[in-house]
């Protein structure tokens, strides 16, 4: 029989690299569906600031997701990857999606034209999440 | 809030006392160990109490280990009842539990 996989040793806080082997970022939560009478169902990992700040401190991760809705309500939402994407789990995830479809990169982009690119010599490569 | 629906957060339950049903606690949930079922992904087992944690900081093969009394159990899904994240309980007496050597 196959060794269970530790969800909290090999998979959480882990880094996220897509099927192009770009970082698309840390899993900071793991989403599971209750089913009666069956055992929970591993959803998707989810990726983003509010989760992360929430396991330091409740308020905090609220905080930072009000801000993030009055900043941009459009990027809100967080990064979910289908746990079925999974290929590779333990020292980092690997995933079999191409990060730049989903927005994991949202926030990098808003920053870089919001502010990046308004800065003397901003303008340039880095272009991640295009 | 991100939560959807009826949604869990892995990261709400990790580190919480689980208790029996007379209300003792009996140590932290440390890990979830899962288990292909199909095309998904289930939570097969939890383990809980500190030899769990030194299971899950993969510290255990360096010999230590915490003396006296059992100190890390494992449970299949079905022994312990997350529906209330905050408070999970035990649905079974603690000796039918799996004992962490």
């Amino acid at each position: 029989m196959v060794e269970p996989l530790p969800l909290v040793r090999d998979v959480l806080d882990k880094q996220i690299y897509d099927v192009n082997h770009d970082k698309v970022g840390k899993v900071d939560g793991i989403v599971l569906i209750p089913r009666q009478g069956r055992p929970l169902r591993v959803a998707a990992l989810q990726s983003d600031m509010p989760t992360a700040w929430r396991r330091v401190w409740q308020r905090l991760g609220d905080w930072v997701e009000r801000l993030q809705q009055k900043l941009a309500p459009d990027l809100a939402s967080p990064t979910r990857i289908a746990f079925e994407h999974v290929v590779r789990s333990g020292i980092d995830v690997d995933v079999d999606i191409d990060a730049k479809r989903t927005n994991a990169y949202g926030w990098e982009t808003w920053l870089r034209r919001r502010f990046v690119e308004k800065m003397p010599g901003g303008k340039g490569s880095g272009e991640k999440g295009e | 809030m991100a939560k959807k629906g009826n949604e869990i957060h892995l990261e709400d339950l990790l580190g919480r006392r689980v208790r029996d049903q007379s209300g003792r606690a009996i140590g932290r949930l440390e890990e979830f160990r899962a288990r292909r079922e199909g095309e998904h992904w289930v939570v097969a087992e939890y383990d809980i109490g500190p030899t769990a944690l030194l299971e899950r900081l993969a510290v255990r093969h360096l010999g230590i280990r915490w003396p006296g009394r059992v100190h890390g159990y494992r449970a299949n899904w079905d022994q312990v009842d997350v529906s209330d994240p905050k408070h999970p309980m035990l649905t079974c007496r603690v000796d039918e539990l799996k004992k962490l050597a």
